[in-house]
Formats: C-alpha cells, structure tokens, sequence
C-alpha cells in the first residue's frame, strides 16, 4: 500500500481522510500510544496551599511516572518541591531543589511503591508559600 | 470499549473501526498536547549569529541537552528567542568535547513559551560543533 504525505493534509479531500486514517491506524497503535512519553505541566504559583495540600497534578489513574524536572520561576532560600500520591502521605520522587530562579532541579529518586498513579491521584507539594515553580511529570500510559 | 491490538492489523480491515475508535479515545486533544516532543538542530556550521529551530509557536520548552560532535576549546551551546536582540532562554552548555552530553542547567520561564520571533541556537566560537536537543509541550 503507498500511502502519501500528501493524504495528511486537509486540502486532499475530505477530511477525514481514509488513506491518512490507514496510515494513522497502522503506525500509531497501542504499543505505540503506550510508550509515548507524555508531559503533565503543573504550575505552582507562591500561595499556602502549596506547601499544604498541594498542587494537583492531571494525570490518568494506571500511569507511570518516569521523571519529574523543576523550573522554578522565582528565587525562595530553603525552596523544595516534592510529588507525593494524592493524600499528600506518601513520597513519589525525593525533595526537589527550588531555591534559585530558572536554575532546573531533576529528580534524584523515585519510589517504585508510588510511581503508578491510583485515584489517589498524584500533587506536587513545595515546602513554604513562597516557592513557586513550573514542574514537569513525565509519564507513560497503562493502556 | 475494548480495543483489541488485534484490531490494528491489516488483516482485520483497514481501517478499522476497533483500531479507529481506540486512537480516538486515547489519543485526544489533551493527550497531543501533553505528548512530549523533541526538537534536533545539528549545528554542523558556525552558529555564532543563531540557527533556527524548527519548533512551533506557542510551544513550551520545557529542558535542552547537547551532544557534542567536535572537539573545540570554549565550545557551548546555548539556546535564545530568534528575536533580533535574543533573549536567553537556556544557559551556555558546554559544548568542547566531541561526545560528550551537556544539560540545560537553567531555563527562563519568561521566555520559554515560543513567540513569532521563533528559537535559535547560538555557539560560542564558529568551529563549535553539536547536536542539540530541545525537549517541549504544546
């Protein structure tokens, strides 16, 4: 079968396109869908309760969280982040360094025990109110 | 649903409306977002004045590395806004040692969401040679 690059554009056509969908079902499928990498971006401003309860992060029940990488975006002496399951109880990765503006923290640990996401649900909690931070969850599905 | 791996041979049809309904409920609109993409630029010419980056408006760099490919004293790498005073988004890595791997130890949140002006990468010298790679949203 000769599928064309062409078929993906919307102008061939119709939209949906049938030789654009074989294409789509042939080399993106379930294995592929599930080792995708995906990106849950979780913006933690300076407020109380992100050192309290946490800033929930959006990622589906099943998945896996393989890495996890802090910008912080502004300067606060003493500045951690942390992911912990939904009930704050349990630690996902170790305590992030989020001390000096821009300056990336990557984290060192990862407890397998938690990695996987239950309807607990996964937050990122920051050590006082005043730590604030772009926080980056790299997961994979469980489809 | 139950969407058999079945369902995305040839053999079941194509397309097929298993295979079909599965890509549509899992690969959604928030899932195209949140997939992680990554950007190669290789700079295999001077790149003191900026190479593009061929990397959409409005997307979110979220972490760079470098691979070096040539060895060159003060060597680096760094990435900017493609706006004609650039604006630094990554720091310098380092970039003087044929294979070895530098990281992105720093990244401006004002200017890592990708404007019009686009992205470039700039070199320290014009015999620094690497290939870089620019992890990003949309």
């Amino acid at each position: 079968m000769t599928i064309h690059q062409s078929s993906d554009d919307t102008g061939q056509g119709g939209n949906p396109n049938l030789e654009a969908m074989q294409r789509l079902q042939k080399e993106w499928g379930k294995s592929e869908m599930a080792s995708s990498i995906l990106v849950s971006e979780v913006s933690v401003a300076a407020l109380a309760s992100g050192s309290s309860v946490g800033i929930a992060a959006v990622i589906p029940i099943g998945s896996e969280i393989i890495d996890v990488k802090v910008i912080p975006t502004v300067s606060s002496a003493g500045g951690t982040m942390q992911v912990k399951t939904g009930s704050g109880v349990n630690a996902v990765t170790d305590v992030m360094t989020c001390a000096t503006d821009q300056t990336i923290a990557r984290a060192a640990s990862i407890d397998d025990a938690y990695k996987y996401v239950t309807a607990d649900g996964v937050r990122v909690f920051s050590n006082a109110e005043a730590d604030a931070a772009q926080v980056y969850l790299y997961y994979k599905r469980n489809l | 649903m139950t969407a058999h791996q079945s369902a995305f041979d040839e053999s079941q049809g194509i397309p097929n409306l298993d295979a079909s309904a599965f890509i549509q409920n899992n690969w959604t609109q928030s899932n195209i977002s949140a997939a992680l993409r990554v950007s190669k630029t290789s700079i295999t010419a001077t790149a003191v004045a900026g190479i593009a980056v061929d990397i959409p408006v409005g997307a979110k760099i979220i972490d760079a590395h470098v691979v070096c490919t040539s060895s060159n004293g003060s060597g680096t790498m760094q990435v900017k806004t493609g706006a004609t005073s650039p604006s630094a988004i990554t720091d310098a890595m380092d970039c003087n040692t044929e294979g070895a791997i530098d990281r992105a130890a720093t990244i401006d949140d004002a200017y890592n969401l990708v404007g019009a002006d686009g992205v470039k990468i700039f070199s320290n010298g014009a015999l620094d040679r690497g290939d870089v790679y620019i992890e990003y949203i949309k």
